[in-house]
């Protein structure tokens, strides 16, 4: 609160001194608990689309994959729902200095890639994984392997906001 | 330990201004190698999270204390009660290598009882 942007707080100033900004700030529990689920969000988004990633690139072919696709996709989902409901909750307790911050920012933006290339990826691909193995296509797998690097480095990103 | 109110003890080895940009939380951006003892009475406090924060005047120069977050603080006895404002406080810290008002608290004594922050 002290620390908050001087002037115009925009709209990161007035996500902090909302409700919930003051919440999360005051209540004993709600925090470290945001904490808690973003790191559990974080490893059901990260291992289930990360073996995905390693299954377009030819690992592990005793599952096909479209069942790979299948078996694993609900899960990173899930995953990243409860990434992004606590990460709103922790930003909004600190949100005016997070935004000027170097790391937050390139996380953010490495965030939106990330999802462009999720979506990217299901509208080239969806109806193709049949044959993936008979013909991997090179961009398929250029984004399975950009996915993977991505994830880790958004993960780690993040980990050294509370560091910065 | 009585000294008179407001009094302030400020060992200052070297002042290191320089340093990353936008740094804000972790202790890599504060110089643990120039450790300040300030003892005043409180002027502002925050029991909040991420962090705690408190803020007092010595000599004129007002400080930014940054604290624990609330759970770490409750847990090893500070309680929000005991921040009030008027209280004299002694901090033991090191200053930002950003903003030369801020300051990293490793303990703080309220009360005659100390209490480590790290």
């Amino acid at each position: 609160m002290e620390h908050g942007l001087a002037g115009d707080p925009g709209w990161a100033g007035v996500l902090e001194a909302s409700a919930l900004g003051m919440m999360m700030r005051e209540s004993l529990f709600l925090y470290p608990l945001a904490n808690l689920v973003h790191l559990l969000g974080l490893s059901l988004l990260i291992a289930p689309i990360g073996l995905l990633d390693l299954r377009l690139l030819g690992f592990g072919r005793v599952v096909s994959v479209p069942d790979a696709s299948r078996l694993l996709t609900p899960w990173t989902a899930a995953g990243l729902f409860l990434l992004i409901a606590s990460g709103l909750m922790l930003f909004s307790a600190d949100a005016g200095p997070l935004v000027a911050t170097d790391v937050f920012q390139l996380k953010m933006l490495l965030l939106a890639l990330n999802l462009a290339n999720v979506a990217v990826f299901r509208f080239l691909w969806r109806g193709h994984l049949q044959d993936w193995d008979r013909r991997p296509p090179l961009i398929g797998r250029l984004q399975a392997v950009l996915s993977l690097a991505g994830w880790l480095l958004i993960g780690s990103l993040g980990r050294l906001i509370a560091y910065g | 330990m009585v000294r008179p109110f407001a009094t302030a003890t400020v060992i200052l080895a070297a002042t290191n201004l320089a340093g990353p940009v936008a740094a804000h939380h972790g202790w890599s951006s504060y110089d643990a190698a120039t450790v300040l003892t300030v003892e005043a009475p409180i002027e502002t406090a925050s029991y909040a999270y991420p962090h705690g924060e408190i803020t007092i005047v010595s000599e004129g120069k007002t400080w930014r204390c940054v604290l624990a977050p609330p759970s770490r603080m409750d847990r090893r006895g500070l309680a929000q009660e005991m921040l009030a404002t008027g209280t004299v406080v002694t901090v033991v810290g090191y200053p930002s290598r950003v903003d030369e008002s801020e300051m990293r608290v490793e303990r703080i004594t309220v009360d005659g009882q100390t209490i480590e922050l790290r």
